[in-house]
């Protein structure tokens, strides 16, 4: 059997034994990667993928191996939701904290979140989730919504520190001094008109750009940076952010509210993802996207409709997509 | 030798030739089912639940053609693992030697 008969092979008996189009995707490609790696070595590829047994075995030993007991871990994120409720009720029913108590369901996909992944990762995951729970608390109790909006920027330092290239994992000190930064003018030079308070983060947007292109078009860095801008990742990326730059400044002008036209800026992840999925071809589960359809639904309905009251069901949308598309 | 012995020690095995050094999955595989004389299909499924474990981690190799290479290495919880694994098996080695010497 040669490899692409049997990668079709192996593929065909995953899909019949149910394993998720993403664990499927993955074996497939360990698979090819073993064997070009074994004809790479002078193996002959015949006797090789002989040597690999055959594939009804190897998916047998992979679902065995699937089959065992829940781990503490999986018993925690099954239990999340069931806490979550009491909390919501614990806190509205008794001291009628229903806003913030809508937090509580944050914590189901931070449970999950904290538990399934790890290192920096981990940290890149939750950053937007704790975030949003920093900043509504803070925002309830103080009123400070603004400069704590800020604290959103973090989310990048975050994506920069979990980089693989050192030296980007050097410049998450950026958005950390361009929010400290923020809010210390914010508080020292209230006189300050707020297009100069924002200049502040005027290096953070080309660095997000740059970290962000290399991240989803290469996993870690490019061969050579002539290989990045010949890439079409970089201009579709270019080009998103340069038209939501303009998209904003054109809304800020007409509308003049800062918030919720910032959410325009979600348009560049999304984008790429778009891209990656539309495009590229590439396996981008729905789930990814639904972090930022929720934050616009929750911004758009909460702003516009005065339905804050409600529109935080949004973020239950997360986990609900993960559990239906089976990719979380 | 029967194959139950081998699959019991294979974790530990797989552990300890991580720690030596990092490896792609080929080579894993290849190092293993050669000095253990065991089949490719029983490691590539225990170094997906070691992974799933956090014991292990991968990190890709991203070559001019072909798939991604995952180059697997041992996390400290991994370290740990094995560690004690070793010691288990050092102990029922003994063990098993006062048996069958006395």
């Amino acid at each position: 059997m040669r490899k692409q008969d049997f990668l079709e092979a192996l593929d065909d008996a995953l899909h019949e034994r149910e394993f998720s189009k993403v664990e499927r995707k993955d074996i497939v490609e360990d698979y090819q990667a073993i064997i070009e790696e074994a004809i790479e070595r002078g193996e002959e590829e015949t006797e090789f993928i002989q040597k690999l047994g055959s594939v009804k075995e190897i998916v047998r030993q992979l679902k065995r191996s699937q089959q065992r007991p829940k781990s503490s871990r999986e018993k925690w994120i099954a239990v999340s939701p069931f806490m979550a409720l009491i909390v919501f009720f614990l806190l509205g029913f008794g001291w009628d904290l229903w806003h913030p108590a809508w937090l509580s369901f944050l914590g189901i996909p931070i449970t999950a979140i904290a538990l399934e992944t790890k290192g920096k990762e981990r940290l890149l995951a939750l950053s937007p989730l704790v975030i949003t729970v920093t900043f509504i608390l803070i925002g309830t109790f103080s009123g400070l919504w603004d400069p704590f909006w800020s604290l959103y920027v973090l989310v990048f330092a975050f994506g920069l520190a979990a980089s693989k290239a050192p030296w980007l994992r050097h410049t998450s000190v950026i958005p950390v001094i361009s929010v400290a930064g923020y809010i210390g003018l914010f508080y020292l030079y209230p006189q300050l008109s707020w297009w100069v308070t924002m200049l502040v983060f005027l290096p953070v947007l080309p660095l997000v750009f740059f970290s962000g292109v290399i991240q989803v078009h290469y996993g870690g860095l490019p061969a050579t940076w002539l290989d990045f801008f010949k890439t079409k990742t970089f201009w579709v990326s270019l080009l998103l952010l340069v038209t939501t730059s303009a998209v904003y400044a054109v809304l800020v002008w007409v509308s003049g509210m800062y918030h919720p036209t910032w959410l325009v800026f979600l348009a560049i992840p999304v984008g790429v993802l778009l891209y990656g999925r539309l495009v590229r071809k590439e396996d981008i589960p729905l789930v990814a996207f639904m972090p930022f359809i929720a934050l616009l639904v929750f911004f758009l309905v909460g702003h516009f409709l005065d339905g804050y009251a409600y529109s935080w069901l949004a973020f239950l949308a997360i986990p609900i997509v993960a559990i239906l598309t089976n990719q979380d | 030798m029967n194959p139950q012995f081998k699959k019991g020690v294979l974790e530990l095995c797989l552990l300890h030739v991580l720690e030596a050094k990092p490896l792609t999955t080929y080579d894993v595989l290849a190092l293993l089912s050669e000095r253990l004389d065991i089949n490719e299909n029983t490691v590539y499924p225990l170094l997906r639940r070691l992974e799933s474990e956090t014991l292990i981690t991968h990190e890709k190799q991203y070559g001019e053609m072909g798939a991604p290479r995952k180059v697997y290495l041992l996390t400290e919880k991994g370290q740990q693992e094995k560690t004690k694994l070793k010691e288990e098996w050092t102990e029922f080695m003994s063990r098993i030697n006062d048996v069958l010497g006395g």
